[in-house]
């Protein structure tokens, strides 16, 4: 009995120690981009602290992006990755089509109010978004027709 | 297919330096514009003709960006406590980088007919409400609109306009009227101010015209005295004070 759990185990254990490094080297990774991100809230939190709803659409996408770093990097070699990749562009179109309320975005004040219309560039943003989830699934294709790695 | 994952990396690289380097550019171009001088409003003609006060303000826009703004479009409204009295909008297609647009408001209040309103305009200085909104595009990718409400206070030209007496005197068919009213305008009021006096058929039975020059912040004070066709009187008369052809006050008087 003990001798038929041994091996299975000791698979499971080396599966885990092959995964270590993996784990490693993508909490460094999103450590770096968390630290680069820490600046840009920092630096936005001042402004964004008058518009509240803002602040936490920022923090909901530096999680978002934290996540996904994470995700494509520890699943670096497996197909998972490239699901993470087209799961971030589809992310991506609907948290800017969402938090710029479709490319116009209005501030208002008591007696002032300031609209800003950008869909073209919001247009460009989900061109390149899509474009990346084109390039994740050619990337997944050629990822399976080569045959698994792990 | 490594070939196109490539090319996609590329267009993908290309596109998000786009979407990121465009709004940061067309902020630092529109930044040059808050420079001084790049904006400025000329000196305003205030005139008066055809029962119409119009007011012109002319203004340039030095584009030193280095984008095209383009639908650049100003609308200012100004409203009293009983709402809207004019809208004034000054529209310009396109300012090319580096170029300079001139451009003016011009704000036509008709005086025609007296209203209360415009009699209270006009006698009393009180706060109008100006609505201003500016909408614009930049680099034809972004487009800002602004719109602020702010109260301007407003100069009557004749505040506290009051006829002190209109005396008539039957002897002599004649009819004196004094009336007084201050400047409070920053501009002066220069112009013909007439008289008409009507029966109760609206028949004018006189009429007197005199040229006055009011300058700014500086009283004002008249008697006049002209003849009545006494043959045409009636039990209730009614005077006319005009200002350039602007009724300014009605009265009524009885021989």
């Amino acid at each position: 009995m003990m001798s038929s759990i041994e091996p299975k185990q000791r698979s499971l254990r080396e599966r885990f120690m092959k995964f270590v490094p993996r784990i490693f080297k993508a909490t460094i990774i999103t450590a770096i981009v968390g630290i680069i991100l820490l600046v840009f809230w920092v630096l936005l939190s001042g402004f964004l602290s008058f518009y509240p709803k803002y602040l936490a659409l920022f923090a909901v996408l530096i999680w978002a992006i934290l996540f996904f770093t994470f995700g494509i990097r520890v699943s670096e070699g497996t197909i998972f990755k490239y699901g993470f990749i087209v799961g971030r562009a589809l992310f991506l179109i609907i948290f800017f089509t969402y938090a710029t309320n479709g490319g116009i975005l209005t501030l208002s004040t008591t007696g002032f109010e300031f609209t800003m219309e950008f869909i073209p560039i919001l247009g460009l943003l989900i061109v390149a978004s899509l474009l990346s989830m084109g390039q994740g699934i050619l990337e997944a294709i050629e990822f399976v027709s080569e045959g698994p790695k792990d | 297919m490594q070939q196109t994952i490539k090319a996609l990396s590329w267009a993908i690289g290309i596109l998000w330096v786009f979407v990121l380097v465009l709004p940061i550019t067309i902020a630092v171009s529109l930044s040059k514009l808050a420079e001084p001088g790049t904006i400025g409003v000329k000196q305003s003609e205030v005139s008066y003709s055809n029962n119409i006060f119009s007011l012109s303000s002319p203004f340039y826009i030095n584009n030193t960006g280095f984008y095209d703004l383009t639908d650049i479009n100003f609308t200012i409204s100004i409203n009293d406590a009983f709402g809207k009295l004019s809208t004034t909008s000054a529209l310009i297609p396109t300012i090319r980088a580096g170029s300079i647009a001139n451009s003016s408001f011009i704000i036509n209040v008709s005086v025609a007919k007296l209203s209360p309103r415009i009699f209270a305009l006009l006698t009393n200085d009180t706060d109008l409400n100006l609505g201003v909104s500016a909408s614009f595009g930049a680099a034809h990718a972004m487009t800002f609109r602004v719109s602020t409400n702010f109260s301007q206070p407003w100069r009557a030209p004749f505040y506290n306009f009051t006829v002190l007496a209109i005396i008539y005197d039957s002897a002599s068919a004649q009819l004196s009227i004094s009336a007084s009213f201050e400047n409070h305008a920053n501009y002066p009021l220069n112009g013909s101010f007439t008289l008409q006096a009507y029966n109760n058929r609206s028949k004018r039975i006189g009429y007197f015209q005199d040229e006055v020059n009011v300058q700014p912040s500086s009283p004002f004070s008249g008697s006049y005295e002209f003849g009545i066709d006494a043959a045409e009187l009636t039990s209730n008369n009614y005077v006319g004070l005009y200002f350039e052809d602007t009724e300014i006050l009605e009265q009524e008087w009885q021989p």
